[in-house]
């Protein structure tokens, strides 16, 4: 299905509409994982109710961040995403801020998948009590599959190996059913397996549980506004760009719930919010074989999934802040065979490694979010600089998002709140990051901009900005 | 049970990884087939495929050495996939300036030989302003204002990507086909989902090629009268 879209005046017929296997896709596919682990570690910071008025609050958030970041997707060329955007609107310095900000968040998130994996796989061996010829107990070690998942998934992305529809649809489709049968298998319509009313005990940190909580909350949907994606030819549709990320932010608040209502009538808050494989412990808390067998799988392929479309995208934001000269030209190279950005793959394997061997899973998490979080208080400014630069009428927008500035500053606030929550329980970390990313940005400053070609920064057809910038 | 366990795990992953292989393969086998429409459009014609299945044909046009390629571009985060056709003629003039234009620059377009020309040169009247200019001297802007009616009529079509015009040739890219968006949504997939490079596409990329040496000879004889 096709439909009729403007580009340089011309009609021409080249985009899909999105069709329900994409809005599914969107809503479920993408950020599948963040259902598998990582999402309960807000039980934790604030207890099981806090952690759902977490998953809500950042279910707005998320909305605001649908909103602003449709309408200049719609505008911007969207291909390269938020670093394009920071190009054009901001300047280098944001822009390599950005990259950066995409970089870490990908790659933390594949050493997230990585170690999740890794250990599901340790836990597995331990419970099949497997022993060698002398009888005594295998232990499986968790760090060189770990090892193993980043070095196959590296390898992949290096050779340019696909996989094509079927076996897509398969792991995918296993993913999700397994969270569907879960949640059947547990009769939620009645109290003969969940037991809420015996293991929720309200807020036990009281209301600044809550916002400890908001940290951990923003993992169901990290990623989300990816969905935005672009046609290279065709700008996108102004509508299927805010109503693909809707959709797939109410799916996602729904399927989160889903989530969040197992585990918190099956384990004690106390387990769960430290859990590293909350749905598989689910599985494990009915002590049916089947069910543990699926929710093995649904873990092990949203991942693996998950991390394969990390290494992509995060090998992808380092090559383009080559070729753009952020970086030494050296990692901008394709490789002549395979069409990868091979260096940049390979550069990044070490660095998913370090944090998968030696940091805890809810740290590297943490660092995932915080680049995710940088990014979303990057979109709060960009567009009031946006609609102050160009405003409504000077250049073609697709999308205009209604209420402005007024999302933007929800977006801030929430963002404000989130930094907190992180402070509250991960402050080392937080600092780190911000040392971080401040040396960084003097290194940028002083050092590299002087190799950026400043007049190819800016590429889209657009008048003059106002203002005084 | 935990033998019948580790059974089921290896028998399902075989048959998963059994999956994935016999897809990769037809998956080869297809891109392999992208070209089958262009059989015989260049004389002399020889073909040859790379290890990730994408076709190469060689051959001559109108006397001339031509080339046709398939590029998949993966390369821009939250971008489809794309792949382009890249059509190369070659025609030797000793002398006559470097120019590439391609259109929607994103700075990732590895394929390109813009990146590599010294000069920036802005877009004459007439060609969008989002149409990224480089040469080697002013002969090149000179060379890019003189062919203004030609690249204007050529950029026209929103599939051209990039021209390039050096002493050696005249290459052009066009889009052939986009990635689809489920698929490389879900797990970065590339999927051109059964397209077939249209022979009709091929035909006017040679023809335009052709158009743009001739219009630079004309050029270059104007100049050196």
């Amino acid at each position: 299905m096709s439909q009729t879209t403007t580009i340089h005046g011309e009609k021409i017929s080249l985009l899909r509409i999105l069709g329900p296997g994409h809005v599914w896709a969107l809503g479920v596919g993408i950020v599948l994982v963040g259902e598998y682990m990582g999402w309960n570690f807000s039980v934790g910071k604030g207890g099981a109710i806090a952690a759902l008025i977490a998953c809500w609050v950042a279910g707005l958030l998320y909305t605001c961040v649908a909103m602003i970041d449709s309408e200049v997707t719609s505008t911007v060329a969207a291909a390269g995403g938020q670093y394009a955007q920071a190009k054009h609107i901001v300047g280098p310095l944001m822009a390599f801020n950005v990259g950066l900000f995409l970089v870490f968040a990908y790659t933390m998130l594949e050493a997230a998948n990585a170690i999740t994996l890794g250990y599901l796989i340790q836990t597995v061996g331990g419970m099949t009590a497997m022993t060698d010829a002398a009888g005594e107990a295998l232990v499986l070690h968790d760090k060189p599959f770990i090892v193993l998942t980043i070095m196959f998934l590296a390898w992949l992305n290096y050779r340019g190996v696909y996989a094509t529809l079927t076996f897509n649809l398969v792991i995918t489709a296993i993913a999700f059913i397994a969270i569907i049968i879960l949640f059947f298998a547990v009769k939620p319509w009645t109290t003969e397996i969940l037991r809420h009313e015996e293991l929720m005990t309200g807020l036990p940190y009281g209301w600044i549980g809550v916002i400890a909580a908001l940290h951990f909350g923003l993992w169901y949907y990290l990623g989300i506004e990816g969905t935005c994606q672009a046609a290279e030819e065709v700008r996108s549709p102004a509508r299927s760009l805010p109503l693909g990320t809707m959709t797939g932010i109410m799916t996602l608040l729904i399927a989160a719930t889903m989530t969040w209502y197992i585990c918190a009538g099956l384990m004690p808050w106390e387990y769960l919010g430290q859990a590293v494989t909350p749905l598989f412990d689910a599985a494990r808390f009915m002590d049916s074989l089947p069910l543990m067998v699926l929710l093995f799988i649904g873990t092990i392929f949203s991942t693996l999934a998950s991390a394969n479309g990390c290494i992509n995208d995060a090998s992808r934001a380092w090559f383009s802040m080559a070729r753009d000269r952020y970086l030494p030209q050296w990692f901008g190279a394709v490789h002549p065979k395979y069409r990868t950005p091979y260096r940049s793959i390979v550069f990044l394997v070490p660095v998913a490694l370090l944090f998968a061997y030696y940091a805890p899973l809810d740290q590297v998490i943490t660092f995932s979010i915080l680049s995710g979080l940088l990014g979303y208080t990057f979109m709060t400014f960009n567009v009031i600089m946006f609609r102050r630069k160009w405003p409504i009428g000077t250049i073609q927008r697709g999308y205009v998002h209604p209420l402005h500035p007024l999302p933007a500053l929800v977006l801030l606030v929430l963002c404000a709140a989130t930094y907190f929550a992180v402070f509250l329980g991960y402050g080392t970390q937080l600092m780190a990051m911000m040392l971080f990313f401040m040396i960084a940005s003097l290194w940028f400053h002083f050092h590299r901009y002087r190799y950026v070609r400043r007049g190819d920064q800016f590429t889209m057809p657009w008048p003059r900005p106002l203002g005084d910038y | 049970m935990t033998a019948a366990f580790v059974f089921g795990l290896i028998a399902f992953a075989a048959v998963i990884a059994n999956i994935a292989v016999r897809d990769h393969r037809r998956a080869v086998t297809a891109r392999r087939e992208l070209f089958d429409e262009c059989q015989g459009v260049l004389d002399e014609e020889r073909w040859s495929a790379g290890d990730d299945g994408f076709p190469r044909i060689e051959g001559r046009a109108g006397g001339r050495f031509a080339k046709a390629t398939l590029i998949p571009d993966t390369m821009v985060i939250r971008r489809l996939p794309q792949l382009w056709l890249s059509v190369t003629l070659l025609v030797t003039r000793a002398g006559s300036p470097s120019l590439s234009l391609i259109a929607r620059h994103t700075g990732n377009e590895f394929y390109a030989g813009a990146p590599d020309l010294p000069m920036r040169i802005d877009p004459p009247q007439g060609l969008p302003l989002d149409v990224y200019i480089r040469g080697d001297g002013h002969g090149a802007q000179m060379l890019c204002n003189g062919l203004t009616t030609e690249l204007v009529d050529l950029f026209a079509d929103p599939r051209v990507k990039e021209i390039t015009l050096t002493p050696k040739g005249v290459r052009i890219v066009r889009q052939a086909a986009e990635g689809q968006r489920g698929e490389h949504l879900l797990l970065r997939q590339v999927v051109f989902g059964g397209v077939k490079v249209e022979r009709a596409m091929l035909v006017t990329t040679l023809g335009d090629a052709e158009r743009l040496i001739a219009a630079r000879d004309a050029l270059m004889q104007e100049r050196a009268a």
